[in-house]
Formats: C-alpha cells, sequence, structure tokens
C-alpha cells in the first residue's frame, strides 16, 4: 500500500487549488479547470481518478477505513478494494466498493457463468451390481467458483430406452395375442457435488412389433430430458468437484435382458450438461 | 497539467487518494432517476459524469432510485451497482393426485417474493407429472403377452399477482405382461413423469411489496386407470419429489 508521504505538502496544494476555484461561500475544486461543474471537478483527457487503494477483509467490516474525526466512516465512502478473501461469507474481490451504512456493497457487475458438456452415445446396461457408470465429461469434473454466494445449478439429463424384446404370440386364443410390446426403461441419474447427491429418476419407453406384422417397426432411443435446477452457497476460490454418473434399472423387457441392442442410450443426441451461474450474494 | 494527490507527493492520476481512508462522496437524497436534485456550483444544471452516493430510496416505479453511488448521464441517474435479485422454491412434499378433489396444492417452504427493485422479474415454473396405474386388462389366456396403455393429464394452474397460468401435462403408464419375456413377472409402469416448464414475464413488480405464488394441479378424470384415477388409489398420478426432482418457481429480476 502507498504510505502517506507529505500529506502536509499535499494539504497546501488543496488549499491553493481550492482559493484558485472559490466563487463565493461555498468552496468548490477544479483541478484543471477555474470553473467547477461540481464540488469536487476533475479535468483530464489523459489521467483518472485513483481511488483509495485499500485490502478489505470483510464487505461487514469497515476496518481497515477510518474516519480521520473518529467514529464510524459515513455512508458514501467509497475505496478501491485490492483484496479477494475466501471465507465463505463478505467475501470481497477487487473493484470499487462503497459503505452504505453497515456494509461495502460493491460496484461493479459480478458475472460468472460456466458450461460442462458431457460425450454424444453412452449406452448403458444393467449391471448385477446396479454400480453406476459415470457419464464421460460429466465425470470428475471441478468448478472454481469466482465469488462467495449463490450460484444456480443447472443439471440437464436426458435418456432412451434401447430396443425392446420383440412380442411373442404365446399359446392363447387369438384376439389376445400380443403384436405390439411396449416397454419402459428406467434408471437414475445422481450428480454428485462434493458428496452432495441430486438423484434424477428417468425413463423413456421404446415399442417393438410382433414378428407377424408387416412392415415391422421398432422404435428405441425415444429420450426424454429432465433438468433439475437448484441454488447453492459456494465460497469464493474453493473449487467444488462433480461427478455425474447413472444407474439402469434391471430391464428383462428389452432384448438381452438390456444388454447388447437392449441397453439404454444417454445423450445420444443432445448431450447432458451441468450448468453453473453466479447469482448474487447470500 | 495538475494533479493533485491527496496523502502522495507522486499521484499516479489526475486525482490520487492515497490515504488509508476512504474517498467520501457527496451524500445526496435523490428524488428520482430523472430528477437532478442538485445543481453545479454555477447554477446550471449538472454535468455529465457527476457521481453521488444517493442515501434513501425516493422515487416510484421506473422512477425509483435506491442507496448506492448514482452518475448523472445527461438524462438520468444510473446506479453504479448490480441489482442482482434472484429466488428459486422447491417444492417440499410429494402429492398424490386424484380426479374427484380438485385443484390441489403443491407446496412450498415458502410462497412469498418481495423484489428487491421495481422492475421486470421472469418468472420460470418447472413442473411434473407421471400418471398412476392402468387398468389390468383382461385376457382370455395368462400365458398371452400383452401391454396396456393410458395417458393419465391433468393442468397445472399457477397464479402470481392476480394472474393464473395454466399447463397442460400428459403421461404415460401402461401394463406389461411379459411372461414369455421374463418368467412371469409381470410389469407395471406408473410415474413415468413428464416435465414441462413455463415462463411469464411480471413488468412491473413494485420494490418491498409481498406477493403470494400458488401452483395447484387439477387431475382430470382418467378412464381406463384403477378407480379412473380417484385419489388415493392406485390410479392416483404423481407429482413426487422422486429424490430430489421437485416442482419449482424460480424468480429472476431482468431489468427496469
Amino acid at each position: 500500500m502507498d504510505a502517506p508521504k507529505s500529506s502536509h505538502n499535499i494539504n497546501l496544494l488543496i488549499f491553493f487549488l481550492v482559493l484558485s476555484a472559490i466563487g463565493g461561500a461555498r468552496a468548490q475544486v477544479g483541478i484543471n479547470t477555474t470553473d467547477p461543474q461540481g464540488i469536487l471537478d476533475i479535468q483530464s483527457t489523459h489521467s483518472g481518478v485513483v481511488m483509495p487503494r485499500i485490502a478489505l477483509t470483510s464487505t461487514q467490516l469497515a476496518a481497515p477505513a477510518t474516519n480521520p474525526q473518529g467514529g464510524n466512516i459515513p455512508a458514501g465512502s467509497v475505496i478501491y478494494n485490492t483484496a479477494r478473501t475466501s471465507n465463505g461469507s463478505g467475501d470481497v474481490s477487487p473493484g470499487l466498493y462503497v459503505w452504505t451504512g453497515d456494509q461495502w456493497t460493491p460496484q461493479f457487475d459480478r458475472k460468472q457463468y460456466e458450461l460442462f458438456e458431457s460425450q454424444l452415445g453412452l449406452r448403458t446396461e444393467p449391471l448385477s451390481s446396479r454400480s453406476a457408470v459415470t457419464v464421460p465429461g460429466l465425470s470428475s469434473q471441478n468448478f472454481t467458483p469466482s465469488y462467495t454466494g449463490i450460484y444456480k445449478i443447472v443439471i440437464s439429463v436426458n435418456y432412451g430406452g434401447g430396443t425392446c424384446k420383440i412380442p411373442s404370440e404365446g399359446n392363447g386364443l387369438s384376439n389376445s395375442d400380443a403384436d405390439l410390446n411396449i416397454a419402459r426403461a428406467s434408471g437414475q441419474f445422481d450428480f454428485d457435488l462434493d458428496g452432495a447427491h441430486y438423484l434424477i429418476p428417468v425413463s423413456a419407453y421404446s415399442t417393438n412389433y410382433g414378428t407377424n406384422v408387416t412392415p415391422r417397426k421398432k422404435y428405441f432411443a425415444i429420450w426424454e430430458e429432465f433438468t433439475l435446477t437448484q441454488y447453492v452457497n459456494f465460497t469464493a476460490g474453493t473449487a467444488k468437484s462433480f461427478n455425474l454418473s447413472f444407474t439402469q434399472n434391471e430391464a428383462p423387457e428389452f432384448l438381452l435382458d438390456g444388454q447388447g441392442e437392449g441397453r439404454g442410450y444417454v445423450a445420444y443426441d443432445l448431450p447432458c450438461r451441468v450448468e453453473f451461474i453466479y447469482m448474487g450474494d447470500e | 497539467m495538475a494533479q493533485v494527490g491527496v496523502g502522495t507527493t507522486e499521484p499516479k492520476g489526475a486525482f490520487d487518494v492515497a490515504l488509508g481512508q476512504a474517498f467520501v462522496y457527496p451524500r445526496v437524497a435523490l428524488v428520482d432517476i430523472t430528477t437532478q436534485t442538485i445543481t453545479a456550483p454555477n447554477g446550471n444544471g449538472i454535468a455529465i459524469g457527476t457521481l453521488v452516493y444517493n442515501t434513501k430510496n425516493s422515487g416510484t416505479d421506473d422512477q425509483a432510485v435506491y442507496p448506492g453511488l448514482y452518475l448523472w448521464n445527461g438524462t438520468q441517474w444510473i446506479a453504479q451497482f448490480d441489482k442482482k435479485d434472484n429466488k428459486i422454491y422447491v417444492q417440499n412434499a410429494s402429492v398424490r393426485t386424484g380426479h374427484e378433489v380438485g385443484q390441489q396444492g403443491v407446496s412450498f417452504a415458502s410462497k412469498t417474493f418481495t423484489p428487491q427493485y421495481y422492475g421486470t422479474y421472469k418468472i420460470s415454473v418447472t413442473v411434473h407429472f407421471g400418471g398412476g396405474q392402468v387398468d389390468l386388462p383382461i385376457s382370455a389366456d395368462p400365458d398371452d403377452q400383452y401391454t396396456n396403455f393410458n395417458a393419465q393429464e391433468g393442468l397445472f394452474y399457477f397464479s402470481f399477482n392476480n394472474q393464473s397460468h395454466s399447463i397442460g401435462l400428459k403421461a404415460f403408464s401402461g401394463n406389461n405382461n411379459d411372461r414369455l419375456f421374463d418368467g412371469g413377472i409381470f410389469k407395471v409402469y406408473e410415474n413415468s413423469y413428464n416435465q414441462a416448464q413455463f415462463s411469464i414475464v411480471e413488468a412491473a413488480l413494485e420494490a418491498g411489496v409481498s406477493y403470494d405464488f400458488e401452483l395447484t394441479f387439477d387431475q382430470l378424470f382418467a378412464d381406463g386407470f384403477i378407480s379412473d384415477g380417484a385419489f388415493n388409489t392406485a390410479g392416483s398420478g404423481h407429482i413426487d419429489l422422486n429424490g430430489a426432482i421437485g416442482c419449482t418457481v424460480e424468480i429472476n429480476y431482468i431489468g427496469q
């Protein structure tokens, strides 16, 4: 930080400028102007106004800014904060802040957006252990928040079933014979955010006609998309790890009981997506 | 050209305040965004680029000012701070629906929104609905494979600020007798929920005013479902939490 070097001399300089600019009982200061348009009018085409550069420790603490007359600093006090803190609440990041009487309020626009997308074409099959498969591109990822506060997380997943079994006529009366199999494939996405689990159960239907139907059609990968939106609190600078996985349920109605062509589809046409959006202070 | 340093003999700009103290802006109680309120020293209008700290809430509707730094752009006072106002409400209890009970409420921990600023808010409502269990089809021979599918439907109603918005949502349920597939395990497909989202824009919400919303669902008569989809039967529809997913109402400030 710049330490005061010679405030006495500086005060003299200001005094001189004030004298040169005073028009009446009200004092104005003009810098590079003898006709100030406000209480302080700074004319320059090549230099800016350099605000007091202070390293704040919290939006909730006026210090280290001080009132030279003692007591609290007044509302309307403005500084350029040089510090970035990451304590989880009241955090500050470099920029202009104004003291509003009980806290420092940033005078700049805070935005952060990050999109993660999966790879396309994950085939899923029911596992005997029901253990989850990770979604490529969305597993073991990290997001590092720039600010402390509320982030919106949007998790968009899609899932479609594989090819279901060809129905069989059986041995009953013809008016109850099967010509069409409509089967549901289902499972559950698990978005794991540093140990917090957000579950999204999904399902989709597939169809297959009997062999006596001409032309015989089968429909699979008729995926459905589901979106989960959450607001969570993050701390600036603290990386959050996340992992999207999927567990498919047993699928005996599907070819090979859900193996091979009976496998389900994740991200068949459209990637699964995870978005992080900064929304504001807690 | 002259520079002024406060607390420094080497000002790094036209005006450099380098003390461990803040720069205190003129504290002004602005009337509203188009009233200058203050004057230039010569009594004329104020110059473009004039900055003040506004001390109070004042003005109404799109004229309102809030505490913070304001800059005069020649026409009006422009807030220099970041106006963010976002809130989400998440369904907190599962609902089983029924055709004969009329509109059923979807519950939230809070259903009140109080805008911080006057202006336009976008309200995004995400709903989901899954059908109950369909009737058992009558088969002449239990060895035959058959499927029976029906769609159950209803209307969501979202009311906010004395306006009601509705959206219909349907979902298939089914039975699949795959005795020939799976050694006799009968498949019942229910709560194969579908999700829908719609957005409404509220153009003139008032700061500090509490607005309540309601989200209800009216399931229609569901012939083909157990008990015709009556309340608290196996044929009742679902607006379940299903783990973490629930209906949500998100409200975002998008500008004046």
